[in-house]
């Protein structure tokens, strides 16, 4: 998996190779518009996660560049504009994804595996781990042979935690990923127990209850294998 | 002033010339009367006549000076546009203007620098806040961690995380007051509150809270579609934060007025103060003290009035539009 990150912010440039070399993901960067032009033209990548504010042209651009070539490249844009149009703008000009600065490490994960599930078959539709397997096309759950009945939120959350295994993965991220920005922490995060607390019920009551952790003040853990 | 001392001088004049013809009248020496009409009546002309004048003037300038006033009350600091005083042949008017605009280039300049400042000390904020909180989640990560140094990292993320939020909503609002939302359209309150309330759903029912609505009418307002959504959803927030257990929230539309009432106990902080920044109801530790002055600033900018009212463990929240 070759991955390719434009962004000007040497900080954050840093911080999400790093992220995605532990992933496993071959990691090449661009520090500005130019760079990233280049990149793009001489060399091919399964997906690229493209900033809009670069200091010597838009990101947008180089998306619009992308897909006049008609690759079937993966093309997540991770911006501070962040109003609606920006976000309709940003996928009409052909993005797969819009991710709003400032991001959760585990959302940006996420976003990516959705989107590489998506665009190829060496994703598959299914994650497994023991007895435990996610059906992603149909949305399915089987604990031990058996179909669980999860709410849309149960399902969310283990998705989330399950694409982001054996990390950590913070309250605040789980709750951002489930209702955007406007929810407030409080009230969320007594939401996001509850809920956790009934997922873990029924994936113990089907031999399952070994992989939700909890750490404590932070949020949970998938824990496979 | 000068000239204004001349102009109390005239009254005076006249009583004293009127004075002294009617003394000579009475005491008629004819030589004498002439005299004083010879002294007195060119006195009396030019008086009168210079009354006239300064009347003129004073009406003139005080034209003028109405003319300041207007420009004055026209002038918006947020806009760009020049102002422009008109040249008077009074040199103290002219002073006045020119003193005046500069007075306005020095207020513009400073406010421009602290309304920049303020947007560009938030958005220069997200990145750093964004790398702490990344790295803390890498940290996270490495297996060589105890726990004594996740318990400090959920520390510093939970910090950085109210950090974070706080700089998003002081964002939101330097938005909101310099009016970067541009979707005006005929907003129906109705549909708002139950876009919000689909929102909320979750939330609501896992506090067990009573919905009720009430729908009498229609409330439109011409404003921004984004800002009435930030604006009912940070008022169902706060409904659901502050309130009670087997608690309620009334959703109430009624035609010019849409009101959200909750239960909850009663505020700790004056009711005036509560629409402030960081000011907030001590007992719920995570509230931010943002949430009202964000929904104040969203009525100011869209023409709404905003009454908060607390009886009986009933806090009322009601939006209007002024008379």
């Amino acid at each position: 998996m070759k991955l390719l990150i434009v962004e000007d912010e040497q900080d954050l440039l840093d911080l999400i190779m790093r992220y995605f070399k532990r992933e496993g993901y071959l990691c090449e960067f661009a520090n500005n518009f130019k760079d990233g032009y280049k990149k793009i033209n001489n060399y091919e990548y399964d997906c690229a996660i493209i900033d809009l504010n670069l200091p010597d042209g838009d990101g947008l651009k180089l998306v619009d560049t992308l897909r006049a070539d008609n690759t079937q490249m993966g093309i997540l844009i991770v911006s501070a504009r962040d109003t609606v149009d920006d976000r309709i703008n940003g996928l009409d000009t052909g993005a797969d994804d819009y991710l709003t600065k400032p991001f959760n490490l585990s959302e940006l994960n996420a976003r990516v595996k959705a989107i590489m599930r998506r665009k190829t078959n060496q994703f598959s539709k299914e994650l497994n781990f023991k007895n435990l397997s996610i059906n992603m096309d149909q949305r399915k759950v089987t604990a031990s042979e058996k179909v669980l009945q999860l709410t849309k939120k149960e399902y969310n959350i283990l998705l989330y935690l399950a694409r982001n295994k054996n990390r950590v993965v913070t309250k605040d991220s789980i709750a951002e990923h489930l209702w955007g920005d406007y929810m407030d922490d409080a009230v969320s995060f007594d939401f996001i127990y509850a809920h956790v607390k009934n997922l873990r019920k029924k994936l113990a009551e089907n031999g399952c209850g070994d992989f939700l952790k909890t750490v404590y003040g932070i949020g949970y853990k998938f824990q496979a294998n | 002033m000068k000239k204004l001392k001349l102009l109390y001088i005239i009254p005076n004049l006249l009583a004293f010339s009127t004075a002294t013809i009617l003394i000579g009248y009475f005491f008629s020496s004819e030589y004498y009367l002439k005299a004083i009409i010879v002294a007195v009546v060119p006195a009396l002309i030019l008086a009168i006549g210079f009354r006239i004048i300064t009347y003129r003037r004073i009406q003139f300038i005080r034209k003028q000076l109405y003319q300041i006033l207007e420009t004055l009350e026209e002038f918006d600091v947020d806009e760009p546009k020049k102002v422009n005083f008109e040249e008077s042949p009074f040199p103290i008017l002219n002073d006045l203007n020119e003193y005046l605009v500069e007075l306005i280039d020095r207020v513009r300049k400073n406010y421009r620098a602290n309304k920049q400042f303020t947007q560009n000390a938030s958005h220069e904020l997200q990145t750093p806040l964004a790398v702490i909180k990344g790295h803390v989640e890498i940290l996270l990560q490495s297996p060589r961690i105890g726990e004594k140094e996740i318990e400090s990292l959920a520390i510093v993320l939970q910090n950085t995380n109210r950090l974070s939020k706080i700089n998003s909503s002081l964002i939101l609002l330097s938005k909101i007051e310099h009016q970067r939302f541009s979707d005006t359209m005929k907003v129906d309150f109705e549909k708002v509150a139950e876009e919000v309330l689909k929102n909320f759903k979750d939330l609501i029912s896992i506090q067990e809270i009573k919905i009720e609505k009430k729908y009498d009418g229609k409330f439109e307002v011409e404003m921004s579609e984004t800002l009435a959504e930030i604006l009912v959803a940070n008022l169902m927030q706060n409904a659901i934060r502050h309130n009670v257990e087997d608690g309620f929230i009334k959703v109430e539309v009624k035609e010019k007025e849409f009101s959200i009432s909750n239960s909850g106990i009663s505020p700790k902080v004056p009711m005036e103060s509560l629409f402030k920044r960081f000011k907030r109801d001590s007992e719920v530790e995570e509230s931010l003290g943002l949430g009202l002055s964000i929904v104040k600033r969203i009525c100011e900018q869209s023409g709404l009035e905003i009454s908060y009212t607390y009886e009986n463990g009933n806090h009322e929240i009601i939006i209007s539009i002024p008379r």
